[in-house]
């Protein structure tokens, strides 16, 4: 009794506590809420039911476990019922579209089996087209931030007639439905006399090709890489900018010494959303360049194809291949790239 | 030198009229100015980073007009300082040396020479987000003055600072151009900031030049209306000229007459502005003084310093001979307003009918005085201190 009166003493929190001593707790509810789900899945692909069973267990009660210590570790701006509501009513929404995106995940990984992990792990194929993923995803991501940099620092710095229009040009890809770029490019290659004239006379063939797969990429992720760009040269004070120029600095020598390492971070957040979307294309892929087995063929069309021949615990196990890779490259970035500046 | 010849460049509906400006060699020009009256935007142009309509710009005699901003030699410190927030505070100073390819044996001599001087050297490795106002203040000189530039551009660079600190920049401002003698280009609105390091000043309003001169110049006798309510003139009443026996004789509405010593006795208009800085006017207790059915009193000028005296003053029931060639006016009215501004202490005194007029005070002379609302009290205007404006 007296331990508590002093508690509520020392932190003044009217009816509530500091949420400090709930920040471990929570923390211990999330490690073993992904303990345990990881545990499940390995479980349950070695054909231990029993086993399987308690973990998923474990699994569903820590995640609420985790929901109800996480929100009362969040320090509440008041000290009201009113504001607790609040933070209530606003984090309950992270809980359900988290919980969601994990319910996803783990129905993918309890349904696939043993047989079906093997099986991908030995497909030669399937570690060509992994390959293949990730080595034109990166190509992409490359070339969508050569045009990103100076396009975003132009959009971002010039005033030019139809700069607008240009502006909105920008963002039509991400609107596009991706199904259609796929067609577009078609019908632009064979269709048109430039098309030709860049097949027949230049020789870049880029339809059912492996370049054409970049291109789709290109064409369907570059958009972010140019916005978020555009976005961190706008947040760059052109006073410094005036201020190099004054100093004795080139206007390239002020762009790479002042603008760009101040942008890197917007720039490098607009690539790792261009590689995200890159890596998971997949409707133009199947229209413009198809899905040959051992040429063309990227994660996200071996889903499609092993899905349609009706092997679903292969496609999935694929599927999830796909969703770590593209989870651990983001996770890694995201730590490293978030601390590379410290902001003004 | 810096040498303006009717520069003109515009932006939008703003304009930069016509400005032509000389600042000497070695000199510290003040140029004040409201927000938005132009005066950052002249500074730009004097950098090169706005490109002039019309116009020519001279520095050190050499038409400088169309180089570009790194070959002109200006070291710019802009609002707010702009320190690249990226780079320590060495990297930041070294910049500019850096980039026009000094030996680095000279960047590190040049830089600890600034950092001495400024009075930084324990500040070289932190981080700009890290520094006080203050603090980045004099990174961002250093920076600028690292290069050894013709012309130093200040764009209200203390501005944004507390007044203690304030006044520490405004010490170290005048003893870096004491020591080196930089021409100086200093931009802000603040009068005082402007009295304390100017050693010459302008005024500029919608991207005009109102006014060069003396810092006192500008304060005292202001040539306009504009610029006489920018360095808060406080007394400012339309006034009748007349010229009698080469004095100037105004007449203020409500009768009451004052006379200047204009040089020149150049009064073009009849119509004219009178203008009495509140510190000129003195206190007089109003017992000594004979006044007149108009509030108007006048007597022989030794009522002077009664103010602090507190004494009769000898004969001092002048009759009615308004006018007198060089008698100062003594007015009289009630104290309405009594405002402590901490350095002095502004009283507003209410003459005849619905005439404020404003009287500074410094803190010892109040000591003195019963400063009571509604207290009857004199107004004594020296001749000398009636400035004669042109409406």
């Amino acid at each position: 009794m007296t331990s508590m009166e002093s508690n509520n003493d020392s932190t003044n929190n009217g009816p509530f506590h500091s949420g400090r001593p709930f920040r471990g707790a929570a923390g211990c509810a999330l490690a073993a809420f992904i303990t345990a789900a990881i545990a499940a899945v390995l479980t349950d692909l070695a054909e231990w039911e029993t086993l399987t069973g308690w973990l998923t267990t474990l699994m569903w009660l820590s995640l609420p476990a985790y929901f109800i210590t996480a929100v009362l570790s969040i320090e509440a701006e008041g000290r009201g019922w009113s504001e607790r509501v609040f933070t209530v009513v606003t984090f309950m929404f992270v809980a359900v579209f988290v919980t969601m995106a994990f319910l996803l995940v783990i129905a993918d990984a309890l349904y696939i089996n043993w047989t079906a992990v093997v099986e991908v792990a030995r497909s030669p194929f399937i570690g060509q087209a992994l390959r293949l993923s990730i080595v034109t995803s990166v190509i992409t991501t490359a070339l969508a931030l050569m045009f990103a940099i100076p396009m975003g620092y132009a959009l971002s710095r010039y005033d030019f007639p139809g700069r607008t229009l240009a502006d909105t040009v920008v963002d039509i890809p991400i609107v596009f439905p991706p199904l259609v770029a796929g067609l577009t490019l078609l019908v632009f290659f064979s269709q048109t006399g430039i098309g030709r004239w860049i097949e027949e006379d230049l020789g870049l063939v880029f339809v059912f090709q492996r370049k054409g797969i970049v291109l789709c990429q290109f064409v369907i992720s570059a958009s972010f890489a140019i916005r978020s760009a555009k976005t961190a040269f706008d947040e760059v004070d052109r006073r410094l900018e005036k201020v190099a120029l004054t100093l004795g600095y080139t206007s390239w020598r002020s762009f790479l010494h002042v603008s760009l390492p101040l942008a890197s971070r917007g720039v490098m957040a607009g690539g790792i959303l261009t590689w995200a979307r890159a890596f998971g294309v997949f409707g133009p892929l199947m229209i413009f360049v198809g899905s040959f087995r051992g040429r063309t063929e990227v994660l996200s069309t071996t889903i499609f194809l092993e899905q349609s021949v009706g092997n679903l615990e292969g496609a999935l196990t694929v599927a999830l291949l796909l969703i770590s890779v593209a989870t651990v490259a983001l996770l890694t970035i995201r730590l490293v790239g978030g601390q590379a500046l410290v902001k003004l | 030198m810096i040498r303006c010849e009717r520069l003109t460049y515009s932006v939008g509906s703003f304009r930069l009229k016509d400005v032509t400006l000389e600042v000497a060699d070695g000199e510290y020009f003040v140029l004040l100015g409201p927000p938005g009256s132009g005066k950052s935007m002249l500074l730009e142009c004097l950098c090169g980073l706005n490109r002039v309509d019309s116009g020519r710009l001279l520095l050190d005699g050499q038409d400088v007009t169309d180089w570009e901003p790194r070959r002109r030699g200006i070291g710019y410190v802009p609002q707010d300082y702009a320190l690249f927030p990226h780079l320590s505070v060495r990297r930041n100073i070294a910049s500019g040396l850096v980039a026009r390819g000094e030996p680095q044996e000279e960047v590190v001599r040049r830089v600890a020479e600034m950092t001495d001087m400024l009075g930084i050297a324990h500040l070289l490795d932190r981080r700009i987000a890290g520094l006080s106002g203050g603090e980045r203040q004099r990174v961002a000189l250093g920076r600028a003055l690292a290069v050894r530039p013709r012309v130093l551009l200040l764009d209200e660079p203390v501005s944004a600072l507390d007044e203690q600190t304030r006044d520490r920049l405004c010490r170290l401002l005048k003893r870096l151009h004491r020591e080196m003698r930089t021409t100086t280009v200093h931009v802000c609105h603040n009068f005082a900031e402007m009295l304390a390091v100017a050693d010459s000043a302008g005024v500029i309003d919608g991207g005009r030049i109102l006014q060069t001169g003396s810092p006192a110049d500008v304060f005292n006798r202001p040539v306009n209306v504009r610029v006489a309510e920018f360095v808060q003139a406080g007394n400012l009443f339309p006034a009748e000229a007349e010229l009698v026996d080469g004095q100037v004789r105004l007449t203020l509405p409500g009768g009451v007459v004052l006379h200047a010593q204009v040089p020149e006795a150049r009064i073009e208009q009849r119509r004219v502005m009178a203008m009495i800085r509140p510190e000129y006017i003195r206190l007089c207790p109003i017992a000594g003084c004979a006044r007149n059915p108009r509030g108007n009193v006048n007597t022989p000028a030794s009522c002077a310093h009664v103010a602090t005296k507190d004494t009769e003053t000898p004969g001092g029931n002048g009759g009615p001979h308004r006018g007198s060639p060089t008698g100062s006016t003594l007015l009289h009215g009630r104290i309405a307003e009594v405002l402590d501004q901490g350095a002095i202490v502004r009283l507003v005194v209410a003459v005849g009918e619905g005439q404020e007029w404003s009287v500074g005070l410094g803190k010892s002379e109040c000591l003195s005085i019963d400063l009571a609302l509604g207290r009857e009290v004199g107004l004594q205007i020296d001749p000398q201190h009636v400035h004669v404006l042109q409406e």
